[in-house]
């Protein structure tokens, strides 16, 4: 091997390990960094509302027409259930990997029932689609989701269309509840 | 040159390629995991459990939660109609049809993702609060200065950023990822 070519693959070499370094671990980083400031390592039992300066320092490029509200969650200590409260307006709840990747959705147009409530559990087998996971919340007013890793957040998204119903939005955020189900 | 010098260029030049190939990736430059139509970029698997590390780091590394397309449509726009970087110094038309969404906003950000803040008039538009014609069809001035109709203001001196948002898109857009449609931005004057 010729001494060019080999210091050539030794660039390549740690270009790869930037490249990969970069792209696995620092979104990753910096998502946990966010939430674990804001929230703590901890579970919580509730969701927590952000006021709109706290949902523009740590999330300046949502919807500023959104509010937010995050639930930590560690199935690891137990099954999460989360309940559902009805809600006139839009929103929409995301559950999240606490690597940032997102596994459920679901919003208030799926969510036919009143009282919709979901199970959060960890993974035990292979999980279903997503697809399925929705459609089996709109037959059912339980909703049985696996978890791919132990620990995330749910993610809670209101609309508040003017400063003026911030406030009422926060209300009716407040009225969806998690919590973790010790065994 | 001894061998440690040349350990020392090979290393640091390596990551640096790394790093700058890893940042033209995720910021959507090179085409790999995005789709355009005309100014408008969107990434399909964001938000998706098939989403790649490439599409997530997206959306993380601006503090940005993704979400699956079939919930919002995100579109973002760096360039104009005429393929122009967005100025900030520069008056900009923005028109389209009646999106086919439950509901739509489009709000300037500046290039490190936050919201313009420092202006009185608002930095987005939306659905809800837009001057639109009986069609459904609008225009949106985006300026520095006033103007008529329907007005927003990006922050001055950044490069800007359009995200058009849809919440819970029309099926005909999310299926094929048809963004026909989609507004143009039409560069008016400069200062």
């Amino acid at each position: 091997m010729s001494g060019k070519f080999f210091w050539f693959m030794t660039m390549m070499i740690f270009a790869l390990i930037g490249h990969l370094a970069y792209t696995l671990f620092a979104p990753r980083y910096q998502v946990q960094k966010t939430f674990e400031s804001a929230f703590g390592q901890n579970p919580k039992s509730s969701f927590v509302v952000l006021s709109s300066e706290q949902s523009k320092a740590l999330f300046p490029s949502e919807d500023p027409n959104l509010v937010l509200a995050v639930c930590p969650y560690d199935v690891g200590q137990g099954q999460l259930k989360i309940s559902i409260s009805s809600v006139s307006d839009y929103w929409s709840l995301s559950i999240y990997t606490n690597t940032g990747q997102s596994f459920y959705t679901i919003n208030d147009r799926q969510a036919k029932f009143s009282n919709l409530s979901i199970l959060l559990r960890p993974i035990r087998e292979k999980p279903a689609d997503e697809t399925s996971e929705r459609e089996t919340a709109l037959k059912l007013e339980q909703a049985i989701i696996n978890s791919p890793v132990n620990k995330g957040w749910v993610v809670l998204r209101l609309r508040a269309i003017n400063p003026l119903s911030v406030h009422n939005t926060e209300k009716a955020a407040a009225r969806f509840t998690c919590k973790t189900q010790t065994q | 040159m001894n061998g440690l010098v040349k350990f020392a260029i090979a290393s640091i030049g390596g990551i640096a390629i790394g790093l700058i190939s890893a940042q033209k990736i995720i910021g959507g430059y090179e085409g790999l995991f995005n789709k355009t139509q005309g100014p408008w970029v969107s990434w399909p698997t964001a938000g998706t459990r098939s989403s790649n590390p490439y599409v997530r780091a997206h959306f993380l590394t601006a503090n940005r939660l993704p979400i699956s397309q079939f919930e919002v449509n995100e579109l973002e726009a760096r360039n104009d109609s005429n393929g122009k970087t967005l100025d900030s110094d520069c008056t900009y038309e923005i028109s389209g049809p009646a999106q086919k969404t439950r509901w739509w906003s489009l709000y300037t950000y500046s290039s490190d993702g936050s919201a313009s803040t420092q202006n009185i008039q608002p930095a987005g538009i939306g659905s809800h609060n837009i001057l639109a014609k009986p069609d459904g069809s609008f225009v949106v001035k985006l300026s520095q200065q006033p103007q008529t109709g329907n007005w927003i203001t990006p922050t001055k001196g950044d490069d800007l950023v359009l995200v058009l948002r849809h919440y819970n898109p029309a099926q005909s857009i999310t299926n094929q990822f048809n963004f026909k449609g989609l507004p143009m931005i039409i560069r008016k004057d400069c200062q």
